[in-house]
């Protein structure tokens, strides 16, 4: 080959990838634009064990919806594109995640996140950005300072007012001895239960405030455990409420154990750490399949599938971001302010069959808060469960 | 008296793991002059080790205990013949950072492996003992009979043998140790791996009784370093007393005072450290 024609022949080639280049620009123009919604959850560590499942939700809720074409916001098509960090359930880390989302993945919204410590971290940067951020977990009020930061989840103090009412009610118990982690969130439990004992009528025996991953309670409950309390309230991380049930059986109590968060994911390893005969009369917040809507079924059949080394019952984490993406819809805007708008004033299709409304403002005075219905279930034996009852928009 | 008998129970429980733990940071400080921080993450892989054979394998809890004290003895000795032997010429800032990179890599392959999940072998031996009204489980009986065992195994290895004697006599100056002829660098893979075998042994001991996660370790090195501090660095007669004073201040603590306790435990080792910094029954150490 001749140094001309090698010249020619690379000037071709040059051109035709110019013109392939644009072609491809022009064609993708004319397709969708992608919306992208930014998890920062705990995935090592830990909580990672929530930030995973959180992360598998996230990527079976951006299936199903880019499934059926992504959603719509005047004329313009978006798909769904997710981006995960590390916030290490810690302030600092919080703040790291969100930063490395916001300026380097440069995402559009903020969803997922459900930890108390780690969401104090990133909610002042999240404001300065007006990054509109649909946030879980109970523990975390969304202040008038954080405009921006929208919750769709029970609150800590709806969860506690549902298992007060379903334990007084139910199985007419009086008194309460509460089993917490000594932080952020036990600390707020404890302010709450004193707030609103006499309004509860339940007589507080105790408040045994714990290290947060503490694994051995002999100490704790041999003591309190003389008040003879009829049932024990405990909120810590899974692992920890197993070994309360475990020993406080161990030390002879046979009152109810009842935790106002999720049932774990995979109940039979947690009924391994409890044991089975002891977990029986266990109870947490677990939804029945007979209280799941349509929709919910749907976003079942795309989880199964996905995270088959999860428990259906952690879709919920799904939901925050499931609803702000119907709020994009109606709103017809990305903009913050529209969609915080449609968030505090429309009713939203849910995965329970009751539809959800903004009520924080009625209930606890939380003006971005969306509480979702509280449901019980019990432990009866060996992974099974039984239903107790549902509970929405509590209040003292 | 049940109420004092309880009490005296869920110290010994207590303690005993306690002391187990911090008699292998001890051994390793007295020996290789090196703070050990993988020593609460072979802790931990020692629980797994036991989790996986039982859980997957099918392993009996006694030789699944058993196959993972010799399994994470013989990291040790890895993890000296490929870090901390090649660095122990070197300032000790590089063998506190390696081996601190071990702790992280091997936390992280835990993670990897078993999901950061909390798990457990589920009790062993169930049922309970009531002892004029104080109740114990046979479970935490086992706990206390096996790492009273191994403690008393372990003093008289290295009070009474030959071996004992060459480790004590390394640890009070390593130069005279060798002019008497004792090997050196096998006495460090030697020490090494018992002292891995101990981590190991403690994590084993109470899989059935608790539960376990890749990321436990850093909260329980943190409590062995304490111990071992209070009892005198390289003094296993100080961490005795140390894991036994520190699980009866908790435990009384715990149950009176509640949270505070852990301000009580702070307290005790200032006091300590204000009228002895050697600690109880140590001696004056130089760190580089």
């Amino acid at each position: 080959m001749t140094k001309s024609m090698r010249r020619k022949t690379i000037g071709c080639f040059t051109i035709l990838v110019l013109i392939m280049g644009l072609a491809g620009t022009n064609s993708s123009a004319a397709e969708s634009k992608v919306l992208k919604l930014g998890v920062p959850v705990p995935l090592t560590g830990p909580a990672s064990q929530w930030g995973l499942s959180v992360k598998c939700s996230m990527e079976s809720l951006k299936r199903f919806f880019n499934d059926r074409g992504g959603i719509t916001v005047k004329g313009q098509n978006y798909k769904i594109e997710m981006y995960f960090a590390d916030d290490k359930y810690t302030a600092a880390g919080g703040r790291a995640a969100v930063e490395k989302l916001i300026y380097t993945d440069k995402v559009d919204f903020l969803v997922g996140a459900f930890s108390a410590e780690a969401i104090s971290g990133w909610a002042p940067l999240a404001t300065k950005e007006k990054k509109l951020a649909v946030i879980g977990g109970p523990v975390w009020n969304p202040k008038p300072e954080w405009p921006y930061l929208f919750r769709v989840s029970a609150s800590n103090d709806e969860r506690s007012e549902a298992l007060y009412t379903l334990m007084r009610e139910k199985f007419k118990c009086k008194s309460v001895l509460y089993v917490l982690a000594d932080d952020m969130d036990g600390k707020q439990v404890k302010e709450n239960a004193l707030a609103h004992a006499k309004q509860r009528g339940m007589e507080i025996k105790d408040f045994i405030m714990v290290p947060p991953r503490s694994t051995d309670f002999y100490p704790f409950l041999s003591q309190a455990l003389k008040s003879n309390p009829d049932y024990i309230y405990c909120k810590l991380p899974p692992g920890s409420v197993a070994l309360v049930v475990k020993q406080a059986r161990e030390l002879g109590y046979k009152g109810y154990i009842a935790n106002p968060s999720s049932m774990p994911g995979d109940l039979e390893k947690w009924q391994q750490i409890a044991g089975v005969e002891a977990s029986k009369g266990y109870i947490g917040i677990m939804v029945s399949p007979e209280e799941d809507s349509p929709l919910g079924e749907e976003n079942i059949k795309y989880f199964k599938q996905d995270c088959p080394n999860f428990q259906v019952t952690d879709l919920a984490y799904s939901m925050g971001p499931h609803i702000l993406l119907q709020a994009i819809e109606k709103a017809q805007s990305l903009e913050p302010e529209a969609i915080l708008n449609v968030l505090r004033t429309t009713e939203f299709k849910s995965f329970h069959k009751i539809p959800v409304k903004a009520s924080g403002e009625k209930t606890f005075g939380i003006k971005n808060h969306m509480s979702v219905p509280v449901s019980f279930s019990m432990i009866t034996g060996k992974g099974q469960v039984q239903f107790l009852g549902s509970f929405r928009e509590m209040t003292p | 008296m049940t109420e004092f008998l309880q009490l005296g129970l869920n110290c010994l429980v207590l303690s005993a793991n306690y002391i187990l733990l911090a008699l292998g940071l001890t051994l390793i400080f007295g020996i290789l002059r090196v703070l050990n921080f993988a020593h609460g993450t072979f802790y931990i892989c020692g629980a797994y080790v036991v989790y996986a054979l039982v859980q997957w394998a099918g392993f009996h809890y006694f030789t699944a205990a058993l196959t993972a004290m010799i399994v994470i003895g013989g990291l040790g000795i890895f993890v000296e013949a490929a870090v901390l032997y090649p660095l122990s010429e070197k300032v000790k800032v590089a063998s506190l950072g390696a081996i601190l990179g071990v702790s992280m890599i091997l936390e992280g392959t835990l993670a990897f492996i078993f999901k950061g999940e909390d798990v457990t072998i589920g009790s062993y031996f169930k049922g309970i003992l009531t002892i004029r009204g104080a109740t114990l489980s046979r479970e935490r009986l086992m706990v206390v009979l096996l790492c009273g065992l191994i403690v008393i195994g372990l003093y008289v290895w290295i009070r009474r043998t030959r071996q004992g004697i060459a480790i004590r006599a390394l640890a009070e100056n390593p130069r005279v140790a060798a002019l008497q002829g004792i090997h050196i660098r096998f006495m460090r893979f030697l020490v090494m791996g018992v002292a891995s075998f101990l981590a190991a042994a403690a994590g084993a001991i109470v899989t059935p009784l608790f539960y376990i996660n890749p990321y436990m370790g850093g909260g329980i090195i943190f409590k062995a370093l304490l111990i071992v501090a209070v009892g005198g660095m390289g003094s296993i007669e100080g961490s005795i007393l140390a894991g036994l004073l520190i699980g009866v201040v908790e435990t009384i603590g715990v149950t009176y005072l509640g949270p505070v306790a852990e301000v009580v435990s702070f307290l005790i080792v200032i006091a300590v450290f204000l009228f002895r910094p050697q600690g109880l029954l140590g001696v004056e150490y130089e760190f580089h």
